[in-house]
């Protein structure tokens, strides 16, 4: 007993003497901090807020790009890659329990590629913002879109698109596209290339 | 021996002024200049405490933190005296209740300004989300619910992971800022 009170008394006593170091040091910052989650990896963030939801086993987070490069997300099992200046994803898990990115929005510089190898399909993007749903098999480029579209059968450029809506379920991939206008007159265009089938 | 005497006279000392320290907080009253207490001078002296248990409580009397430790070692000169805790496990607390089971090689507090800081691999666990932290050093600041680790930190949710040198959290590891 008499110990322990000597102790805390110690213990508070001394502290007198401490400046709380570590609060100003300033540690060197690590060029590549890094966030995954299953095979899911962001890099190129500086600046990121991350929250947990224990009850629903979600997590949210908000990645601001470095000088040197953009925000980067990668989601090989979803075949995703995203690259902007700011991020927000949210992971979660599927009805298999397997760690997914559930949803992402980015903006400003972005650039996205999805490229699944069965069955094939491919895509390129350049778009002001780009909103991805992993339920609804939902991606949404809006500003300035800039799309290049490959599957087993054609071929698709798309330009001066405001919005270009990707369905990417493997039995109905599609494409809607909402072309800007200037003085009224759509500008939008969209190329769309028949590949050469081998015979099999 | 003498020495040791020496010790436990700087401890006596200590233990007032600790007791002083834990009370609730009054209004600071600044006394007269004729009215100052004599200054606590204290024995040079080193001093180690085996096992101890150390906590602090605030006004209200809810528990701020909880450590144990192998030993306590200290020192004492002057007006000042200092010490560290080794091999340490204990909670912090958010609300007078239990969030933050943590460890480490060493720690200090500072009842003053009600911080602990933990260093050398420290682990820490939360109860409210299961949050598992690694780093080198954390910085608790309790009046602020914040947790400033540094030092190749390593932050769990699950099969979240985060990774940074520098990263601050609440005191539940429910939420995570980084760069800044």
């Amino acid at each position: 007993m008499l110990r322990g009170l000597i102790a805390t008394a110690l213990a508070t006593l001394l502290i007198a003497g401490w400046e709380g170091g570590l609060a100003q040091t300033q540690p060197q910052r690590n060029a590549n901090p890094a966030i995954q989650f299953g095979k899911t990896r962001i890099t190129g963030h500086v600046r990121y807020i991350a929250e947990s939801q224990p009850k629903t086993r979600t997590y949210r987070l908000k990645l601001f790009r470095g000088k040197q490069q953009p925000v980067r997300i990668e989601a090989p099992d979803q075949y995703l890659v995203i690259e902007a200046n700011y991020l927000q994803a949210q992971f979660g898990y599927s009805e298999q329990n397997e760690p997914i990115l559930q949803q992402a929005i980015a903006d400003q510089g972005v650039s996205v590629r999805y490229a699944r190898p069965k069955p094939f399909s491919r895509l390129d993007a350049r778009a002001r913002k780009a909103t991805y749903n992993a339920e609804q098999s939902m991606l949404t480029l809006e500003g300035e879109v800039y799309l290049e579209a490959e599957d087993e059968f054609y071929k698709t450029v798309a330009r001066n698109h405001e919005r270009v809506v990707v369905y990417l379920e493997e039995e109905s991939q599609r494409l809607e596209a909402y072309a800007i206008e200037r003085d009224g007159i759509p500008r939008g265009e969209i190329i769309i290339t028949p590949k050469e089938q081998r015979p099999k | 021996m003498q020495r040791l005497g020496s010790a436990w006279a700087g401890l006596g000392v200590g233990l007032l002024l600790m007791l002083h320290a834990c009370q609730p907080a009054a209004p600071p009253v600044s006394p007269r200049a004729d009215e100052r207490p004599p200054q606590a001078s204290l024995p040079e002296a080193r001093y180690q405490v085996l096992q101890p248990t150390l906590e602090q409580q605030d006004e209200q009397g809810n528990t701020l933190w909880k450590l144990k430790a192998q030993a306590l070692e200290g020192q004492s000169a002057g007006e000042q005296a200092e010490g560290t805790l080794v091999a340490v496990s204990g909670w912090l607390y958010r609300k007078g209740k239990p969030v933050l089971q943590i460890s480490a090689r060493y720690a200090r507090a500072h009842s003053a300004t009600r911080e602990v800081e933990a260093w050398g691999e420290v682990k820490a666990t939360s109860s409210v989300t299961r949050a598992q932290l690694q780093a080198e050093r954390i910085l608790w600041k309790a009046r602020e619910d914040r947790i400033i680790a540094t030092g190749a930190v390593t932050l769990r949710w699950g099969d979240l992971v985060l990774q940074d040198e520098r990263l601050t959290m609440d005191t539940a590891l429910q939420r995570a800022w980084g760069g800044e």
